[in-house]
C-alpha cells in the first residue's frame, strides 16, 4: 500500500492558502475600483436645482430613484464579488484537483530501503576478470603449416628513380626478409619480370608482392591459376608524387591523397580473415606509407581513429579475394610485431591476425559462431538516459512503441517516482534500467553506499513497474571496482558504461569469486552530448554523422549503441534524429535489441564459444549462425544446430 | 501648480509589467519549455539580488546598532516644537496629546492642528489644553486643507529649534524625544526617523502589521540609517531641524501627492542632508483592524511611494553627491522593481504548481523568503526571536501575498493614473 507524501500535502495547502488570499485581495481591489465608479448618495435639497425649483414630492421621486440605481450599483458591485470569488475558488479547486490527480505520483511517499532489506544484501568484494569468448590462432602453429614451403618475395630490384620510393621499396622487403628469419621460415625474392618461371618452380609458395609498380594482368593471372598472393603495402603507380594515378584490383581501389591523417585498425567482424575474433577488434597499427586511400565494398578492415570512436569515412586497411582456388590478401602494416612500438597493440590479437591471413592463403577451411544471432550482420541499441525533463521520455516511448522497436530506458529512480505512471508506460515499452537513486557519480561514494544507492534504485523501479531490473547505466559514465561489486552482489546482469574499448562488442567480466557474470557493452559511436552539445551540430548534420556512423559499425558487423538524455528531446529536431537512428538500423536488419537481450546473447554465445552447454530453448529463441570459410575461399553461414561447440 | 505630471514612462510600466505577469504564468504552465528556463534562470538572478539586499540591510543594521548611543549626554536640550495634525480624531485625540504632554523633555511646545474637524476633535482638545497647567499645548484651527498643509501651518507657528510631527493617532515613549535629540549632535544630521509599533495587537490582523513594522519598515530604516540615508521618515514620529524644514519650503502640498512624509525625506536628502533613525524614539500608532482598511492605506502608501520617486528620480540621479544616485537606484528597487518581480514570481510559482514540476523551486522560494525575515526578526527581537516565527509564518503565507498582490495592482493603478482620495483610514480608538 501506498502512503502519502506529506510535504507535498502541505505545499498544496499552503499554496491553496496564497491563492485564496490573493481572491480575497482581487475582490478587494474590485470594491475598491468599484468605490471609485459608484453613485454618490445626492442628498435632495442639497444644490441649487433642488433649493430653487424642485417640490418637495419631486425631490421624494428624485430621491426614491437615487436609491434605487444605488441599490442597483451595489447589487451588480455585490455580483461581480460574488462571481470573482466563485471564478477564484473554481479555478483554485478544479485546477488543484486536475494537477493533483494530473501529478498523483507526487502525493505518493518515496521508496526507502529498511535495515533489514539492506542487512539481507551480501557486500561481497570480488576480483574481476575479463572474459573473451574470441578464439585466436596460434601464429607459431600457423607458420608451422609453411615450414614445407616458403614465402616468395615479388620486387624490382632496378633502382627507382624516386628515393622515397625506393626507400619504401627497400625496407618493405627487409621487413618481409626478416619476417621470415624470424620464423624460421624459406624467403626467396622474384623479379617481375622473371614472375613466369618462380611460380612454375614455387607453385605452392605464398607469393608476397612487395610494394612496386604492380601489373594487376600478372596480379589476376596468378590467383586465376590457384596460386596465394599477399598484395603488401601501396602500388606505386597511387604513391608517386610525380603522378600519381588510382589503381583498381577486383574490388580494391587505391587512390592517392594529401591527407596524412593516421589511423589504427578495427577489424570487420565475420568475415574471411576474422572468424574467431570479436567484431570491431581495433589492433594498434600504423600503416606502412599512410598516404594513399583504400577502398573496397567487403573490407576486412578498416581504420579507424585513435580514439576508438567510429570513424565516418570506411578507408579499407585488409581485404581478401578468392577464385577458385586462388586468394588474395592485400595488408598495409608490416608483419613485424617491433615496428608496432608499444603503443598498446595486443600482441596476441596481432599474431592471431598474422595467423588467420595465413590460414587463409593456406586455404584452410574453418568455422566460427557468427557475432550476432539469427544470421544478423551486426547489433543496434538505442538508450535513454531519463533524468532531466523527465516527462519528454513519453513522445520518444510513443514512437517506439507505434514502430515496437526495442529500446532501453535507464531511469532516475528519484525521477522515476515523481513520474510513476509515465515510468510504468516506459516499462511497457521497453526495458527499463537503473541509471542510479540520482545523477551523483557512483565514484564518489564507498561500497556501501554505492550499494545501497543501486538497491535503492532497483527497488524503487521495482515498486512502480514490478519489472526486474538488471541493467545499470552509471551516471556520467563513471563506475569503480566497488560499483561492479554492488552489481554482483543484488545480482545485476550488465552494465553500459564503458568507452574506448578495444572492440565493438560487449565484454563479460567475471567473479573470481563466485563465478557470476557482468557483461559490460561499450560505447564506440558519438552520444547526444557530444553531437547536440559540444558540436552543436543541426538535424542535416546528425542526420548525416549518425548515418555514417551506422555505416561504419555495420562494415564492422559490431554492436551501435546510441545514447540519449531527456534533456535534449525537448528539441523537435533531436528527437527526429532518435527516430532516423531508430527507422535505419531497423531498415538495415540490425540485431535490434535492448541492453538485457544483447547480454543475455553475449553470454549465451560465449557458452557456446567456450563449449559449454547451454539451453535448447536458448538456441531456439536465438537461431545462432554458424560462418564458415570453405576450401574455395567463400564465406557462407549455415545455423547452428547441435549443442556441440562450433569451434574446430 | 502640481509638481506631479504624467510621463510617458508610465504607460510602459503599466505594459511591461502586464506581460511580464502573463509571461510569468506562461513560463510556470510551461507552456514553453524555453521560456520556463529564461524565467527560472531570471528569478534565480532576483533572488540572489533579494538576497544581497538583506545582507546589505544586515549589516547596515548591524552597523547602526553598535553606533547608536548608549547614554543621553546632552546637557543642553535645544527647544522643540511637537506638531500633530488632526482631522476628526475624536476617537484618539485624548491618548494622543496625553502621551505628547507626559513627554520626559525640559523645553518643548506641542502644535495641535486642526484641520477643519467636523467631529468633536477639537472639543476634546481644548479640554486638555484647558487641564494642562504647564501650557504647553496650543491649538491652531484651519479649513480643512489635508495633512501637509495642517504640517505646514505648524510649522509656521513653530518656535522650537527643532521639530516633532506626530500622527494624531500615535503615542509617544516619554523619553522618545530625549533619545531623538542626541543625533543632532552631528552637525549634517537634518532628521530622525522614529521606530513605529502598533499599540492595537490584540487582533491577528494588527499583530500581523506589528511583525511587519519589525521586520520591515522599521528594520529597512536602521540599515539605512547606518549611511544616513532613511528614505521615508514615518508620519507617527518624526524629528527635523526647523531650519532644514523651511530651507525646503516645508510639506509638499501637492494634491496629487499622497505620501508628504516620503517626499520631504527625499527632498531633505537631495539637499544633502543625513537622516538617521533611532528606536528608543518609539511612536505607538493605531493600526487598521480590518481588511478593507488595511488595503485603503497600502493602496495610498504604494502611489504615494512612487510618486515620490516620480517626482525626484531625476534631480537624484543627476545629483554630484555620490549617495543620491544610490537612493534613486534604491528607490527604484524599493518603490515598484521588488513589488512587480515578486509578484511575478508568486504568479510563477502558482502557476508551476498546477504541473508539480517546480515543486523544489517553491520550497525554495518560500525558505527563502522566510529566511531573510526570520533574520531580520532576529535582529528585532534578539534572544527571543524564535517566539515570533509561528507568527512570521503565518504571516508571509497569507499577509504577506494580500499585501503583495495588492501592491502590485496599487502600482498598476498609479501606472493608468487612476484617480485616487486620500482615503482617511476611520479611527477606532485603539490608542486609549
Amino acid at each position: 500500500m501506498m502512503s502519502i507524501n506529506w510535504g507535498v500535502l502541505v505545499v498544496v495547502a499552503i499554496t491553496l492558502l496564497v491563492l485564496a488570499v490573493l481572491a480575497v485581495t482581487a475582490v478587494m481591489y474590485i470594491r475598491h475600483w468599484a468605490s471609485r465608479h459608484e453613485v454618490k448618495d445626492v442628498e435632495p435639497g442639497i444644490g441649487k436645482y433642488f433649493k430653487r425649483y424642485v417640490d418637495e414630492r419631486e425631490k421624494a421621486i428624485y430621491k426614491a430613484n437615487q436609491n434605487i440605481a444605488l441599490e442597483r450599483k451595489q447589487s451588480s458591485l455585490r455580483r461581480i464579488k460574488l462571481g470573482m470569488m466563485s471564478a477564484f475558488i473554481a479555478v483554485a479547486v478544479l485546477g488543484t484537483a486536475a494537477s493533483l490527480y494530473m501529478n498523483r505520483d507526487t502525493l505518493v511517499s518515496r521508496v526507502t530501503l529498511d535495515d533489514l532489506e539492506l542487512n539481507e544484501i551480501q557486500n561481497v568484494e570480488h576480483q574481476w576478470t575479463r572474459v573473451y569468448p574470441e578464439q585466436l590462432l596460434d601464429l607459431k602453429q600457423q607458420l608451422e603449416k609453411m615450414k614445407t614451403r616458403g614465402i616468395i618475395l615479388v620486387q624490382n630490384s632496378a633502382e627507382d628513380s624516386s628515393k622515397q620510393l625506393e626507400s619504401l621499396k627497400k625496407d618493405s622487403f627487409y621487413s618481409w626478409k626478416r619476417f621470415a628469419e624470424n620464423h624460421r621460415i624459406a624467403a626467396l625474392s622474384c623479379e617481375w619480370n622473371e614472375l613466369s618461371s618462380c611460380q612454375q618452380q614455387f607453385r605452392d609458395w605464398l607469393f608476397v608482392v612487395m610494394p612496386d609498380r604492380w601489373d594487376p594482368r600478372q596480379i589476376n593471372w596468378m590467383v586465376k591459376t590457384g596460386m596465394s598472393v599477399l598484395l603488401y603495402d601501396a602500388p606505386f603507380q597511387v604513391v608517386d608524387k610525380s603522378n600519381p594515378q588510382p589503381f583498381s584490383i577486383y574490388d580494391l581501389t587505391f587512390e592517392p591523397t594529401l591527407d596524412q591523417s593516421d589511423s589504427v585498425l578495427a577489424l570487420a567482424g565475420d568475415k574471411e580473415l576474422t572468424l574467431g575474433f570479436d567484431a570491431g577488434t581495433i589492433l594498434e597499427v600504423r600503416s606502412n606509407s599512410p598516404a594513399y586511400l583504400v577502398h573496397s565494398d567487403k573490407p576486412q578492415a578498416l581504420a579507424i581513429d585513435s580514439n576508438h570512436i567510429a570513424g565516418a569515412e570506411q578507408k579499407t586497411r585488409l581485404y581478401a579475394h578468392s577464385k577458385g582456388k586462388g586468394r588474395l590478401v592485400w595488408m598495409d602494416f608490416s608483419p613485424n610485431l617491433d615496428v608496432h612500438g608499444n603503443s598498446g597493440l595486443n600482441p596476441t590479437h596481432f599474431e592471431a591476425l598474422l595467423a588467420s591471413i595465413f590460414r587463409y592463403l593456406n586455404k584452410e577451411s574453418y568455422q566460427s559462431i557468427a557475432n550476432w544471432p539469427h544470421g544478423k550482420s551486426f547489433a543496434a541499441l538505442i538508450e535513454e538516459d531519463t533524468e532531466d525533463s523527465y516527462k519528454q521520455a513519453r513522445r520518444v516511448a510513443e514512437f517506439f512503441a507505434e514502430r515496437n522497436y526495442p529500446i532501453t530506458w535507464f531511469v532516475l529512480s528519484s525521477e522515476a517516482e515523481r513520474n510513476r505512471s509515465l515510468t510504468r508506460f516506459l516499462a511497457e515499452t521497453g526495458e527499463i534500467a537503473c541509471h542510479g537513486d540520482n545523477h551523483q557519480p557512483f565514484t564518489q561514494n564507498d561500497g556501501r553506499t554505492q550499494l545501497e544507492r543501486l538497491a535503492l534504485c532497483r527497488k524503487a523501479i521495482n515498486v512502480i513497474t514490478e519489472r526486474e531490473v538488471s541493467s545499470f547505466r552509471p551516471p556520467e559514465e563513471k563506475f569503480s571496482a566497488k560499483t561492479l561489486d554492488a552489481l554482483a552482489n543484488l545480482g545485476f546482469d550488465n552494465l553500459i558504461a564503458e568507452r574506448g574499448l578495444d572492440r565493438f562488442v560487449p565484454i563479460i567480466m567475471r567473479s573470481q569469486q563466485t563465478g557470476k557474470e557482468l557483461v559490460s557493452l561499450p560505447r564506440m559511436v558519438l552520444d547526444d552530448y557530444v553531437l547536440w552539445h559540444q558540436m552543436e551540430a543541426d538535424f542535416s548534420l546528425s542526420k548525416r554523422l549518425t548515418a555514417q556512423q551506422i555505416d561504419y559499425v555495420e562494415a564492422l558487423g559490431g554492436l551501435y549503441m546510441f545514447s540519449f538524455h531527456t534533456q535534449y528531446m525537448e528539441d523537435d529536431d533531436n528527437l527526429a534524429v532518435v527516430k532516423f537512428i531508430a527507422d535505419q538500423v531497423h531498415h538495415k536488419h540490425a540485431h535490434f535489441a535492448t541492453t538485457r537481450e544483447i547480454a543475455n546473447w553475449w553470454k549465451f554465445r560465449s557458452r557456446l564459444m567456450s563449449g559449454k552447454a547451454v539451453h535448447p530453448k536458448d538456441v531456439v529463441a536465438f537461431t545462432p549462425v554458424i560462418m564458415q570459410v570453405d576450401q574455395y575461399g567463400n564465406l557462407i553461414s549455415k545455423p547452428y544446430t547441435s549443442m556441440r561447440t562450433a569451434s574446430k | 501648480m502640481s509638481r506631479y505630471s504624467q510621463t510617458s514612462v508610465k504607460p510602459y510600466l503599466f505594459v511591461g509589467s502586464l506581460i511580464l505577469f502573463v509571461l510569468s504564468i506562461l513560463a510556470g504552465l510551461e507552456i514553453w519549455r524555453g521560456l520556463h528556463q529564461v524565467m527560472v534562470h531570471f528569478f534565480l538572478i532576483i533572488g540572489f539580488i533579494l538576497i544581497l539586499r538583506q545582507a546589505l540591510l544586515l549589516y547596515g543594521a548591524w552597523r547602526r546598532l553598535k553606533e547608536l548611543p548608549q547614554q543621553q549626554s546632552m546637557v543642553h536640550y535645544p527647544a522643540v516644537s511637537v506638531i500633530i495634525p488632526a482631522y476628526n480624531e475624536e476617537a484618539v485625540i485624548e491618548a494622543s496629546l496625553n502621551s505628547l504632554l507626559r513627554l520626559d523633555y525640559p523645553s518643548y511646545e506641542i502644535i495641535m492642528v486642526d484641520d477643519g474637524s467636523s467631529d468633536k476633535t477639537v472639543e476634546l482638545a481644548r479640554e486638555i489644553e484647558r487641564a494642562d497647567q504647564s501650557g504647553k499645548l496650543r491649538i491652531i484651527s484651519q479649513t480643512n486643507s489635508g495633512k501637509a498643509s495642517a504640517l505646514n501651518t505648524g510649522l509656521m507657528h513653530a518656535r522650537g529649534e527643532l521639530v516633532l510631527c506626530v500622527d494624531s493617532d500615535s503615542k509617544l515613549a516619554p523619553d522618545s524625544l530625549k533619545w531623538g535629540v542626541e543625533h543632532f549632535k552631528d552637525p549634517r544630521v537634518a532628521a530622525v526617523a522614529g521606530h513605529v509599533e502598533v499599540a492595537n495587537t490584540q487582533h491577528l490582523i494588527t499583530r500581523f502589521q506589528q511583525l511587519e513594522y519589525l521586520v520591515s519598515q522599521n528594520f529597512i530604516r536602521r540599515g539605512l540609517a547606518w549611511l544616513g540615508v532613511v528614505t521615508v521618515i514615518p508620519g507617527p514620529v518624526g524629528l527635523f531641524k526647523r531650519q532644514a524644514l523651511l530651507d525646503i519650503d516645508g510639506y509638499s502640498e501637492d494634491k496629487n501627492l499622497f505620501a508628504e512624509d516620503a517626499d520631504l525625506t527625499v527632498r531633505l536628502l537631495r539637499q544633502g542632508h543625513r537622516i538617521v533613525s533611532e528606536d528608543r524614539m518609539v511612536a505607538s500608532t493605531e493600526a487598521p483592524e480590518q481588511v478593507y482598511p488595511l488595503l485603503r492605506q497600502r493602496y495610498r502608501w504604494k502611489r504615494g511611494i512612487y510618486q515620490t520617486l516620480h517626482l525626484n528620480f531625476k534631480d537624484l540621479l543627476l545629483s554630484p553627491d555620490w549617495r543620491q544616485p544610490l537612493i534613486a537606484g534604491w528607490l527604484v528597487l524599493e518603490g515598484f522593481l521588488f513589488e512587480i518581480l515578486t509578484f511575478a514570481i508568486t504568479l510563477f510559482i502558482l502557476a508551476s504548481f498546477f504541473r508539480f514540476t517546480e515543486l523544489s523551486l517553491l520550497y525554495a522560494w518560500f525558505g527563502l523568503l522566510f529566511v531573510l525575515d526570520a533574520l531580520a526578526l532576529i535582529l528585532a527581537f534578539g534572544k527571543k526571536w524564535w517566539k515570533s516565527l509561528p507568527l512570521l509564518l503565518l504571516q508571509k503565507i497569507s499577509y504577506g501575498y494580500a499585501l503583495q498582490g495588492w501592491g502590485a495592482l496599487s502600482l498598476m493603478d498609479e501606472w493608468r493614473s487612476t484617480e485616487m482620495s486620500w482615503d482617511k483610514v476611520e479611527r477606532v480608538g485603539g490608542l486609549s
